[in-house]
């Protein structure tokens, strides 16, 4: 009863003008966003961070979030329309809606999409809902060599998810918590390769860090070759009712993408794509009727694209439950929370109960105003990608160096920002995966701290971390994932030596 | 990308490098039993040479077929212009002032993105600024540098 009295009472928060605007904003941008190709829902809410300095916490999170579920939204429209992924999580729905929509089925697949995306993401705020408290409450048992053990379990699951190699993800991991040891240290109050640098000595800030990497870097891609604007296949109000087959057929695709997608939301790394894959591949498994898949199946469509919304509500869980974000998306929410002096960890749930509540309630009406703005404005949305690059491209700049340089007021972070957008491109190029970078960024210190308070607790024995149950436990676990790790890179060099040596 | 990326992975090495001789300079590694400020970072400049050279030493490893992904000539005259003049923004923003800098941004940015004319890249530039100016100034109330004026 308590669930259903304290989320009546986040309805009712939820509900208040200023509320109901910022989420409406929220999906609105979020759906652009998603639409268009180069800016990622992580550059976007990165770059309005900056500018909810002005709402309150709850309003500032409900706008967050709203970008990052409507960009899931969002993705959709061109994938189905023009073969353009909008951002990275609907590569899959390209492969069978953008068929579909040469058949004449465009609508059909949107509307999918649409309910699909809905539901999912109800699903999914109800299993966040159960989750997390009970999550919470088990977190406020766990100590520095809990967070240690679940922070390099972490660490070796993105490693593992992210980019082409683990061994490079790795390696970018490690570089992002080697930067987030600049600045003043803060259990000692030792002052940290600053060299003097008054910017440095507070530290890399994560935002500037996020924008470069997720909205400069695109920017200096598509710089370097600007995007087509493609030809749009045109979808007409009255046929967007998906006929009573296809409904029928996408049913079961939808729910099990919303139970697939939760549980691979909770997964350290690209959680949204890999719940579409998963979901992809598993549709087409069970499939009657597998040879249709890749030629307009409307499972295709149902499944990974219920999946990616229902994993954007599972990424929520770590952030909400344990105060570690796993994913960038995430990474920037904590970052909205602590710009309002809330910090989100197992007593959250229950000290920000109200809080809490709110996002939760203003998930549910997120995902109907979603359902609600993405049926009848589809073609427009999908009109958005006629804008082209040398327009929207200069705007965008202009907008990132603005709200860069209102983080501070220092026009150190417009430099910051610049120099990751550079270092972003570089992975893009070499095929880097600069998501590990920057939750790299904001582990560093959860890492450092709970390893340091550990070792201070165990009297420098790291049997001790061992010991423990829960902290014991999860580090047996990161023990396999390096030995599964180690066994498949090891056969796959052997596999590339072999098939060289064939050449 | 054999090339480009064994450099990218040699130059990661020598940043570990240089990171792990600053943070042996800090001299406060600590013990065990109390960690000090440099610890943490020691383990990890040393963790980041070991994987970096093992990348390096990967790439070197990779067959010939692996050849660089050459740029196109007018994409990277775009990049470095794009580059050129952001940096060129960051000293202007704050001596001329938020608007004016945004709208030369705008506008070289345009131009150097195959803009023809200069009706359409002048009036995005201007559009631009002002709305800037509405949104940031009027409704965010953001306070930015207000330069000449």
């Amino acid at each position: 009863m308590d669930v259903i009295n304290n989320l009546m009472q986040g309805f009712e928060l939820a509900l208040s003008f200023n509320n109901l605007t910022a989420c409406f904003i929220g999906v609105l941008i979020g759906t652009i966003v998603g639409v268009l190709p180069g800016i990622g829902p992580v550059g976007a809410m990165a770059l309005l961070l900056p500018f909810s300095y002005g709402m309150d916490a709850g309003t500032s999170l409900i706008l967050l979030a709203g970008i990052y579920y409507g960009a899931m939204y969002g993705g959709s429209t061109t994938s189905i329309l023009i073969n353009v992924p909008g951002e990275a999580a609907s590569v899959v729905t390209c492969l069978d809606g953008y068929q579909m929509a040469r058949k004449g089925r465009a609508g059909a697949a949107l509307a999918v999409a649409g309910i699909g995306s809905w539901v999912a993401g109800t699903v999914g705020v109800l299993l966040l809902m159960l989750f997390a408290p009970p999550l919470g409450r088990a977190a406020l048992a766990f100590g520095p060599p809990e967070y240690f053990a679940i922070s390099l379990v972490g660490m070796l699951l993105l490693s593992n998810l992210s980019g082409d190699s683990f061994i490079k993800s790795f390696l970018v991991f490690t570089v992002g918590m080697m930067i987030s040891t600049i600045g003043i240290d803060v259990l000692t109050g030792f002052n940290r390769l600053s060299f003097g640098v008054l910017e440095l000595t507070r530290g890399i800030e994560f935002l500037p860090c996020a924008m470069g990497l997720f909205g400069m870097a695109e920017v200096f891609a598509i710089a370097v070759e600007p995007y087509d604007v493609g030809e749009m296949i045109k979808v007409r109000f009255r046929d967007l009712y998906p006929n009573r087959e296809e409904l029928k057929r996408s049913i079961w695709p939808i729910i099990r993408g919303s139970f697939i997608g939760f549980p691979i939301g909770l997964i350290p790394g690209p959680a949204a794509i890999l719940s579409s894959l998963v979901s992809y591949r598993v549709e087409k498994g069970i499939s009657k009727t597998p040879e249709i898949f890749g030629k307009g199946a409307i499972e295709g469509v149902a499944g990974p694209e219920s999946a990616n919304n229902a994993a954007a509500a599972g990424a929520m869980v770590p952030l909400l439950a344990l105060g570690i974000p796993f994913a960038p998306a995430t990474a920037v929410l904590l970052g909205g929370l602590m710009l309002h002096g809330v910090a989100p960890g197992p007593t959250f749930i229950t000290g920000q109960a109200q809080l809490f509540w709110l996002v939760v309630a203003s998930m549910y009406i997120g995902n109907l105003m979603l359902l609600v703005l993405n049926l009848p404005l589809v073609g427009l949305f999908a009109s958005l990608t006629k804008v082209p690059p040398k327009i929207l491209i200069p705007v965008v700049t202009s907008i990132m160096f603005i709200g860069a340089y209102s983080l501070n007021n220092s026009l150190f972070d417009i430099f910051m920002l610049l120099f990751f957008g550079l270092l972003g491109f570089i992975f893009k190029y070499l095929n880097y995966s600069a998501t590990p970078l920057l939750v790299g960024l904001v582990l560093g210190p959860v890492f450092e701290k709970s390893l340091r308070q550990g070792l201070i607790m165990a009297d420098g024995s790291f049997l001790f971390f061992l010991q423990r149950p829960i902290s014991g436990t999860l580090l047996a676990v990161a023990a396999l994932i390096l030995l599964w790790t180690i066994y498949s890179e090891t056969k796959k060099q052997k596999r590339s030596k072999i098939l060289a040596a064939a050449d | 990308m054999r090339k480009a990326e064994s450099a990218f992975s040699l130059f990661v090495a020598l940043l570990c490098l240089g990171y792990l001789f600053f943070i042996w300079q800090m001299d406060d590694f600590g013990t065990l039993n109390e960690p000090g400020a440099a610890f943490f970072p020691g383990v990890l400049g040393a963790i980041g040479l070991l994987v970096s050279l093992r990348v390096w030493m990967t790439s070197l490893q990779k067959t010939a077929e692996n050849k660089d992904e050459k740029i196109p000539r007018d994409g990277l005259k775009r990049f470095w212009g794009y580059v050129v003049a952001s940096l060129v923004f960051i000293p202007v923003f704050e001596t001329l002032g938020a608007y004016i800098a945004i709208f030369a941004l705008v506008l070289v940015l345009a131009k150097i993105l195959g803009s023809k004319g200069w009706v359409q890249p002048v009036g995005l530039a201007a559009a631009t600024s002002v709305i800037a100016y509405l949104l940031f100034f009027l409704v965010l109330e953001v306070p930015l540098p207000r330069g000449i004026f």
